[in-house]
């Protein structure tokens, strides 16, 4: 295969806005006592396996908890295994919701070790599961009690929520989940809006609340069990107060303390803009190169909306860089924000960071506007880390941020190379990432694109001997 | 595979350590449970499905003797039972009285559970019984008050 255009990219001066060139110290060039960013926070990688250690001790305990609540005269009498099942499948059901929120509360440690964009796809994992759990329960439960009273399932049902006002709200509560669920269904999902998909989905919530009643007035576990029944609030408490904390309470006080404007919107390459943001003590923003922030830009038509996009630059008090593709109508709108506008933000998250290597020689690579995180990991790469950079583009013109990378990698005495051309021509593939990086299998690689720019190359550094352990991506399509 | 692996492991640990707390707090019997002061019934009461005649003396050894034990607050009502030992054999278990404040859900289950209540009783010779699906309240304030009566005769 040939590659129609590939060549080394020569260095410039680094031109990142208003500042003198930086030195190979990422940090350091600021005007005052204050103006050194703060390193990033660093992930503690044993914090994803606590995790799953309390999450399984969490399950096995409540499995004990329904099986010792059942007695052999229990299970004997009529619909006894029917709604010893239900209860089965209740309780795990409700904790496995309970493992779903923490997922997707953003919990900072979690997080930064784990990458937001994995935290969804277990969330997302999860899900059928709790759902089927839940469905059961409602199932095996009325029949099971059908049995028990000898009368007929809807009957039976009927009884249920006109005789017991917490068992009618939990009947709610499981609509309102149904309802969820069938909205997040993958061809559901393309069809709705984002922003409609998301306010049903902020529904799970009221649903929750709804259940959490019958649950602690009825449950099997919890009759003569006050400990248990203790805990179980508890779980919940401690779960809605780290939801409450991450996403609504730490991202409100970092808007509050850093008072981001627009400062300019510049642009880059065709379709890519840059947008350079002023705050205030953005030397106390802890970002690592390669994370990305939620982005809400307080303007008419885009403050109801948030969306991920990485800082393509270390902070560089009192700003910050990000930059984006203006594809589609939020992109043109971004495209012509005033300077001046408020900008809230969420993060830092993202695991896409030089954190996450285990080896002293890294190789990235990137395609069209996901050079952004790159760009900025460059900036913090540790001095002794040997870095090889390979961008991906359909032409010349659309190498984003090209001088910048250049330069950044020619001060360190890296290797920077771009392949460029269409797709029929230009192939990236095993072959050639082996010749630009003969030595790949000793590396990290990390890689940014789209899905089927990432998906190839994850593919190529498997088969050149890469270990899974040492390929890291952000994958934001969900 | 390496996560399945911490998830499945540490479930087994977690369900281990919680069936051994039950087996350790099982003498302690069911929990916290209101029991009302005394002995007697309170209130109108209502007993329920026909209850076995009271076994007469019989053997010439031994007589039968009955006792009721106290009134339990089973959280929906108040119950007692009263039971018939003779020589070293628990011969009756009955509901002497229950009183459900007339909630027609509460009288339904009770009506179910109580006959199981009495038969388990009487197969397990003690207040040790398993209880009834669904009526775990009963069945716990049906332990209290068959365990107090069997104290009062003497019984184990």
């Amino acid at each position: 295969m040939t590659l129609a255009d590939t060549r080394q990219l020569s260095g410039a001066d680094l031109t990142v806005p208003g500042r003198a060139p930086a030195s190979l110290r990422p940090r350091g060039s600021g005007t005052g006592p204050r103006s050194r960013p703060r390193p990033g926070r660093r992930p503690r990688h044993w914090t994803a396996d606590l995790f799953l250690v309390l999450v399984g001790t969490g399950f096995g305990a409540v499995v004990g908890e329904v099986v010792t609540a059942e007695s052999r005269g229990a299970l004997a009498a009529p619909g006894g295994l029917l709604i010893a099942g239900g209860r089965f499948a209740g309780f795990a059901g409700a904790y496995l919701m309970l493992v779903m929120l923490l997922l997707i509360a953003r919990i900072g440690w979690l997080e930064r070790a784990v990458g937001q964009d994995r935290l969804v796809r277990w969330h997302r994992r999860v899900s059928p599961w709790a759902l089927g759990l839940i469905t059961a329960h409602v199932v095996l439960i009325t029949l099971g009690y059908a049995q028990s009273a000898k009368t007929g399932a809807l009957r039976q049902f009927w009884t249920f929520l006109s005789s017991y006002p917490d068992i009618l709200a939990a009947a709610v509560a499981f609509g309102l989940l149904v309802v969820v669920a069938v909205t997040s269904v993958r061809i559901a999902r393309h069809r709705l809006k984002y922003e409609t998909w998301w306010v049903v989905h902020l529904y799970t919530y009221m649903a929750l609340a709804l259940a959490f009643a019958h649950q602690i007035a009825t449950g099997a576990s919890f009759v003569g069990h006050p400990l248990a029944r203790a805990i179980w609030a508890v779980a919940w408490a401690a779960t809605a107060g780290l939801v409450v904390t991450y996403r609504f309470v730490v991202p409100l006080l970092r808007s509050a303390r850093h008072q981001l404007r627009i400062e300019r919107v510049k642009q880059e390459a065709p379709g890519v803009y840059s947008v350079i943001c002023r705050g205030r003590r953005v030397d106390r923003l802890a970002v690592s190169g390669g994370q990305f922030f939620q982005w809400r830009f307080l303007a008419e038509g885009l403050w109801w909306q948030a969306h991920p996009y990485s800082l393509s630059a270390l902070p560089r008090p009192p700003m910050v860089r990000l930059t984006i593709k203006a594809t589609g109508d939020y992109g043109k709108a971004v495209r012509g924000l005033q300077p001046g506008t408020r900008v809230l933000v969420e993060g830092p998250y993202g695991a896409f960071t030089h954190h996450a290597r285990s080896t002293d020689s890294v190789a990235l690579i990137a395609a069209g506007v996901g050079v952004t995180p790159v760009r900025a990991m460059l900036e913090d790469l540790p001095y002794n880390v040997d870095v090889v950079v390979i961008v991906r583009a359909s032409s010349y013109q659309d190498l984003v941020l090209r001088d910048e990378v250049a330069a950044l990698v020619e001060r360190r005495g890296g290797q920077a190379y771009a392949v460029v051309g269409p797709r029929q021509t230009a192939r990236f593939d095993a072959d050639a990432l082996a010749k630009f990086v003969p030595d790949l299998a000793l590396r990290d690689v990390f890689v940014c694109g789209p899905g089927g720019f990432t998906e190839p190359v994850i593919a190529s550094a498997l088969a050149l001997g890469v270990p899974r352990s040492r390929i890291h991506y952000e994958a934001f399509a969900f | 595979m390496k996560r399945a692996g911490i998830v499945a492991v540490t479930s087994m640990v977690g369900f281990a350590g919680v069936l051994s707390f039950h087996a350790k707090a099982a003498p302690l019997g069911f929990g916290v449970r209101v029991v009302a002061p005394g002995a007697g019934q309170t209130g109108p009461t209502t007993t329920t499905a026909p209850s076995p005649a009271t076994s007469a003396p019989s053997a010439a050894s031994s007589q039968a003797r009955t006792a009721t034990g106290a009134a339990v607050n089973y959280n929906y009502g108040v119950l007692s039972v009263s039971a018939t030992v003779q020589g070293t054999k628990l011969t009756n278990v009955t509901i002497a009285s229950i009183d459900d404040a007339g909630n027609f859900r509460s009288e339904s289950i009770d009506q179910q559970a109580v006959p199981v209540l009495e038969q388990e009783a009487l197969q397990a010779q003690s207040a040790n019984i398993q209880g009834v699906s669904g009526a775990s309240y009963t069945s716990a304030g049906f332990e209290d008050s068959l365990q107090s009566a069997l104290t009062q005769l003497g019984f184990r």
